[in-house]
């Protein structure tokens, strides 16, 4: 009975997290700021605790990149980080207050892994979006 | 009303595997093994586009970038380069609407690059026709038109308003479990790109539009994983074997890349990326991509696809 009802909860909480997804939507959108120009695209991923999305890119050289990574309705729940495809770090959120978004200044063409996951402080799941825009 | 129904469907889904999984007897324990972990794991990939957690998301770049980077070099409007179908009604079936949405979208941030306000405005009202066939919310792009009339001189605005209606719209799909509208979307868009790029070339030796042609190899993976994920029915087995072939070219563009280490300015939220790729395309390559690319592109705009 007991893990009924803890599931119940999971379920309510999930189904929760799905109607967060426009909310959630919303509040990345606002740091693609005007000197950026959306990519057109949305990302989006329904996660639990200790799960991860990849998100795979490929970002041009000579230009400037800004990725804004949001769950929930407030910035800071998302933890993210962005490494090269041999999994060499580039960055990670959480070295900076899990900053919503972050500036990418390309020297050269590459592929990047950005994997999203839930700061355990924000919940037990949630609708992690992500937002790429890029600079005119 | 949709997300509701989906709600729905999760509630149920995981009510109905707590059910399962306390069959034994439901001790709390139960819940944290393994088994109930696994449980706990959405069970409906697609529902409001929410993509399962282990399965990979896509980036392609903005045809706009691409647009971009031909005014950069000097490539002047080619009119004729663009779908010159101005009757979109003749895309009846729903692969075909979508592919070409995605073309249309192309042509239409290079017109307005190129300051063809007009002729802009007159391909964003083919997109409003066959966004509608595709179901997408028609508010999207009436609103969008009578923003853009306001704004007819204005590049920037106008380029602001294409870059939110592309991502409105994509966002739009994703909630109403059309991820495979938006992957063709982005494919007949990714396509257009392509063909403009590859085109130019034979007009005009530069650099950095033969280093973006090969760079493709790239995105054209990304794009082949993007088109697996939303074939689940075997209802774009073509379109992957068309990139297939094309990834066959591709493979003979030489990549070559090495990491050095980024520098993070914490004061501006940025991060240099200082790791270095070169591209080395010979002519042949160049020329085979260029007539595959171009015979793909011709495929999708004809009007009996």
């Amino acid at each position: 009975m007991k893990g009924l009802f803890t599931l119940a909860i999971i379920a309510l909480s999930a189904s929760f997290s799905f109607a967060q997804c426009d909310i959630t939507a919303d509040v990345c959108q606002k740091h693609i700021t005007d000197d950026f120009l959306s990519d057109g695209q949305h990302y989006r991923a329904l996660l639990l605790t200790d799960q991860v999305a990849e998100f795979n890119a490929t970002l041009y050289g000579g230009t400037t990149y800004r990725i804004s990574a949001c769950s929930g309705t407030q910035d800071g729940n998302l933890l993210f980080r962005v490494t090269d495809k041999d999994r060499n770090l580039i960055f990670r959120n959480v070295e900076h207050k899990n900053a919503p978004y972050w500036d990418f200044q390309l020297e050269s063409t590459m592929d990047v892994i950005i994997e999203a996951e839930l700061d355990p402080i924000a919940g037990n799941s949630g609708c992690a979006v992500m937002l790429i825009g890029f600079k005119r | 009303m949709n997300l509701s129904r989906i709600s729905l469907f999760v509630a149920v889904s995981l009510t109905l595997s707590a059910l399962t999984g306390c069959g034994d007897g439901g001790d709390s324990k139960d819940t944290e093994g393994p088994d109930s972990q696994a449980t706990a794991e959405p069970k409906n990939p697609n529902a409001a586009g929410l993509i399962k957690v282990g399965d990979k998301l896509f980036n392609l770049p903005s045809p706009l970038e691409t647009a971009f980077l031909i005014e950069e070099v000097g490539g002047h409007f080619t009119e004729n380069l663009m779908n010159g179908e101005v009757d979109a009604t003749k895309y009846t079936t729903k692969n075909a609407q979508a592919m070409n949405l995605g073309i249309y979208g192309a042509d239409l941030g290079y017109s307005l690059i190129y300051g063809q306000s007009q002729k802009a405005f007159t391909l964003l009202a083919t997109c409003e026709k066959l966004g509608q066939g595709l179901g997408i919310n028609p508010s999207i792009y009436t609103s969008m038109m009578k923003r853009f009339e306001g704004n007819m001189e204005n590049r920037d605005s106008l380029l602001i308003m294409i870059a939110q209606m592309n991502s409105l719209s994509d966002e739009y799909l994703k909630e109403n479990e059309s991820e495979d509208v938006s992957s063709l979307i982005l494919y007949g868009g990714w396509v257009e790109s392509l063909y403009f790029t590859t085109n130019l070339t034979k007009q005009l030796d530069d650099p950095k539009l033969r280093s973006r042609v090969g760079e493709q190899k790239n995105s054209l993976e990304n794009l082949i994983g993007l088109m697996q994920q939303s074939n689940s029915t075997g209802q774009l087995d073509n379109v992957v074997t068309e990139l297939q072939s094309l990834q066959t070219i591709f493979n003979k563009v030489e990549y070559n890349y090495e990491w050095v280490e980024p520098e993070t300015k914490a004061d501006k939220s940025l991060t240099i990326i200082k790791s270095k790729s070169t591209v080395n395309l010979s002519e042949e390559v160049l020329k085979e991509i260029t007539d595959k690319i171009t015979e793909i592109r011709n495929n999708l705009i004809a009007t009996t696809a």
